[in-house]
């Protein structure tokens, strides 16, 4: 093995799918503001062919950067450019650690323990991230591999075992709010798929074909997105719409002999896809940074943004419309549009350019002019 | 303070060709020790003199392989030093003899038992091999009992060790390469590994490391652990520890590297996967169905070793909802007559078994029945009935004590992070063990040893070596095809 390809490309197909999992695990239908999200399972299958037309800009960004990552894509451009990029993406993966850290400190403080402090969770979840994100990318990925096929395990038990409770009189035509209503549920799915930036970082380190990985990712995370919420929807019908977790809801009356409550099973495989998300995000934020962060203060420099993401964490857990605004879709959608599509396309683009002229002058040296 | 005599086994002097100087010498290293003999004899027309330590060489044997025949040699050459070569190459009988030329030499072979033949005017000294210090014989293994597999274990005697690893694999690729570590010990420690099996940059990183090695005494494999594994300090050892050669040589098979410690029944060996504490020999003489039912109970035992004290006291005191019903009125029943929170009757109770364990490991076998009798009797009965303890957390402590009894090579690791995770339970609630739990995944999954990692064949995933961990397949498939070490997925080369 190559000392810089350091992920497996089943690693990555494990991170990213279980990443997608983690954030349906939180999926709830009325945010789309239409009936009990019919049109979402619908959305859900249509997910792999809109994931598929996403990863577009980061391909052509990967290939014509010659397998860099973004930031060092960016830096051929221009110290400037690579500050940009740099600032840019250090941003993104901060947001989507704290976010996803906020989501699971809210899904607690909400349902599970609602005594509990909002900044409990996020300053419990510092020191394993922590300590995670010291060890590097490679032991990320590794220990995200193992956690993600336990959370995977545990996530289907739960759909197992909530097949016999399903009614299918409780789903209605996926169209039922027209094609409006699906094209809204597509979006929603789409804005929570934000998980295939890390590819910006992470595809020139994987061994072997990243584009398998993510092909496997994208049908996957479709399958994943459907049964969660076509179970719930079968399960709990119109009772999902007032419920802020229907899937947890739905955990919590599924039983499988004596285990009357499968809620801590959900809990357990949302944590470990948090800490894992959490530890990736902060790692890639640091990477991002690195390149402005002396060497001596690096270790105290991830403490420090590890401390800042769990007091923003804190932040969401503690305001109900921060918290509200974290789930938004057209956020979310704009973001992940933002840093997936437009600032790759940029890049690649800026670099396409610049190899081009490069080639010319390479030429006209040649013929002497 | 005076100051104490500088170690001469530390100091590389030569030999001198003056026999009384060399004696004097001799006799000041070793103090006018007791145990040094010194036996002066004038044979040839030269004055020899022959040096053993008492009750480490076999002075008969000694007499019949070389001062016999010295003594009845009649004349001698002139010069001395090819009146040491003749005595070298027609007189000495001895299958095993060592030319000496420094003064260390001669300690570090009084040492090992040798005898050595000093001659007067000669600048180096013969020794040979009279060995006849007190060793244990070949016994079965104390730690590692199979059902059905051999019965032998190392000893304490390293040329003894070398011979059952060599019994078994007759091929002339299994190598030994032998060094002396401890600068006062010189203790001899044999690098073993097949030659067309283990990587060449594994076996000169693990010689290198072994010569780094500065200690004063080295008097177990122990010792040479810690240097042999990754700087970074971590609870999952790299290095793997057995005292059965049949295990040893099918790790030697599969391309890992073998140190064996002279003074020790323990052998290392290295790069060392974490799934192999899963693993034993009884798994390759059993039926594989049941190797892989024995391996899949082994896996569930270290879960319940590790997790069960820190889910139930987390369950327990944050989330008793997740209980089944009979299960929460039970515990609920028993914790409203105890005077501590589960996680102070956790902390408790985990302590005096350890203590217990402690205690019954160092006694005597008979007081050890004592101590478990007493043990039973507090735990079971008294903390009980006195309404200290609830009687679901001792049924919680003695699954937990035989789970890990399951897998003794991570009884260490998972006691420390027993308690750490009961703390975290107790305070946290579910979610801290979750995550103390994706915490301990992630320092076993940072970990390489010499550039394997110890997650291998897990993560990263190798569907070639999956035939021999979570299951085992029958040994027509198994005998097709060796998986070496150093060729799992996700090996770093460069490492």
């Amino acid at each position: 093995m190559n000392s810089q390809k350091t992920v497996g490309a089943g690693q990555l197909l494990l991170f990213l799918t279980f990443a997608r999992v983690t954030v349906s695990l939180t999926h709830h239908f009325n945010t789309a503001r239409h009936v009990i999200g019919q049109a979402d399972w619908l959305a859900a299958l249509l997910l792999p062919a809109v994931l598929a037309v996403l990863v577009l800009p980061t391909a052509w960004l990967l290939r014509v950067g010659e397998g860099r990552t973004v930031c060092r894509a960016a830096r051929l451009l221009g110290k400037g450019w690579g500050a940009i990029y740099a600032g840019a993406y250090a941003l993104l993966f901060f947001v989507m650690a704290f976010a996803a850290v906020g989501r699971f400190s809210f899904f607690v403080t909400s349902t599970m323990q609602p005594d509990q402090s909002p900044w409990f969770f996020p300053a419990l979840l510092l020191l394993p991230v922590c300590y995670a994100a010291l060890k590097g990318l490679q032991a990320i990925m590794r220990a995200g591999a193992v956690l993600a096929v336990m959370g995977l395990v545990l996530v289907v038990f739960v759909l197992a075992t909530l097949v016999p409770r399903m009614d299918l009189l409780n789903v209605y035509s996926p169209l039922y709010n027209g094609w409006g209503g699906l094209a809204r549920s597509v979006a929603m799915v789409t804005a929570n798929s934000g998980v295939g930036a890390v590819l910006l970082m992470v595809a020139p380190r994987v061994r072997g074909r990243w584009q398998r990985a993510y092909a496997g990712y994208a049908l996957a995370a479709g399958v994943a997105v459907f049964g969660v919420a076509f179970t719930t929807l079968a399960v709990l019908g119109g009772f999902s719409r007032i419920q802020l977790f229907p899937f947890f809801t739905a955990a919590g009356v599924a039983n499988v002999g004596e285990l009357n409550n499968l809620s801590a099973l959900y809990a357990a495989a949302w944590i470990w896809g948090v800490f894992v998300q959490a530890a990736l995000y902060l790692e890639l934020c640091w990477q991002c940074l690195s390149a402005f962060i002396p060497d001596r203060f690096r270790t105290a420099a991830l403490v420090v943004l590890a401390a800042l993401a769990a007091v923003c964490a804190g932040l969401i857990t503690g305001s109900l419309p921060a918290a509200r605004q974290s789930f938004q879709p057209v956020g979310l959608l704009v973001m992940h549009g933002v840093y997936m599509v437009v600032l790759p396309l940029v890049l690649a683009a800026g670099l396409q350019f610049k190899k081009r002229k490069e080639a010319a002058y390479a030429q006209l040296d040649a013929s002497g002019g | 303070m005076a100051d104490l005599p500088r170690d001469p086994a530390c100091t590389p002097t030569p030999l001198q060709p003056d026999l009384d100087r060399t004696l004097a010498d001799l006799r000041a290293a070793y103090g006018d020790s007791a145990d040094l003999t010194v036996r002066r004899l004038h044979t040839g027309g030269h004055d020899f003199a022959c040096v053993t330590l008492d009750n480490m060489a076999d002075k008969e044997l000694l007499d019949r392989l070389l001062l016999a025949p010295l003594q009845n040699a009649g004349r001698l050459p002139r010069d001395p030093v090819a009146c040491m070569a003749h005595v070298e190459r027609t007189l000495s009988r001895a299958p095993e003899q060592k030319r000496l030329h420094r003064l260390d030499q001669v300690f570090c072979q009084l040492g090992d038992g040798f005898g050595v033949l000093l001659l007067n005017g000669c600048s180096h000294a013969l020794a040979v091999g009279v060995q006849a210090f007190p060793a244990r014989g070949v016994e079965p293994p104390q730690n590692d009992v199979m059902e059905r597999a051999a019965h032998e274990a190392f000893t304490e005697v390293l040329g003894r060790n070398v011979a059952l690893l060599r019994r078994r694999v007759k091929s002339p690729m299994l190598t030994v390469e032998t060094l002396t570590v401890g600068e006062r010990s010189a203790t001899k420690v044999a690098v073993c590994y097949l030659r067309d099996s283990a990587r060449p940059e594994t076996v000169d990183r693990i010689k290198r490391r072994l010569q780094a090695v500065r200690m004063d005494m080295v008097l177990e494999s122990g010792y040479l652990q810690p240097f042999l594994e990754n700087n970074a300090p971590s609870l999952f050892s790299t290095v793997g520890v057995s005292e059965r050669p049949d295990t040893v040589c099918a790790k030697l098979s599969e391309g890992r590297v073998a140190v064996l410690t002279d003074g020790s029944p323990f052998c290392l060996f290295t790069p060392f996967l974490f799934v192999e504490h899963f693993q034993s020999m009884d798994d390759y003489t059993l039926q594989p169905a049941y190797a892989t039912l024995i391996r899949l109970l082994k896996m569930l035992a270290f879960f319940l070793a590790v997790l069960l004290p820190g889910l139930y006291v987390a369950i327990g005191e944050h989330n008793p909802e997740v209980f089944p019903g009979a299960i929460f009125f039970k515990v609920i029943d028993a914790e409203m007559t105890t005077p501590f929170s589960l996680l102070w009757e956790a902390l408790i109770i985990h302590t005096i078994y350890e203590i217990m364990r402690e205690a019954g490991l160092r006694l005597p076998k008979s007081v050890g029945h004592a101590v478990s009798i007493v043990g039973a009797l507090v735990i079971g009965e008294a903390a009980v009935d006195a309404g200290l303890i609830g009687a679901p957390m001792i049924i919680v402590v003695a699954v937990t004590a035989l789970a890990s009894y399951v897998i003794p090579s991570l009884y260490y690791p998972a006691a420390i992070l027993r308690f750490g995770l009961i703390v975290v339970g107790g305070v946290a609630g579910l979610f801290g063990v979750l995550l103390g739990f994706a915490g301990v995944v992630t320092a076993i999954a940072a970990q390489q040893a010499y550039g394997v990692p110890l997650l291998a064949p897990l993560s990263p995933f190798d569907p070639a070596a999956m035939r021999d961990t979570f299951w085992r397949v029958g040994w027509r498939r198994l005998a097709r095809r060796t998986v070496r070490v150093q060729n799992l997925q996700g090996t770093d080369e460069d490492a």
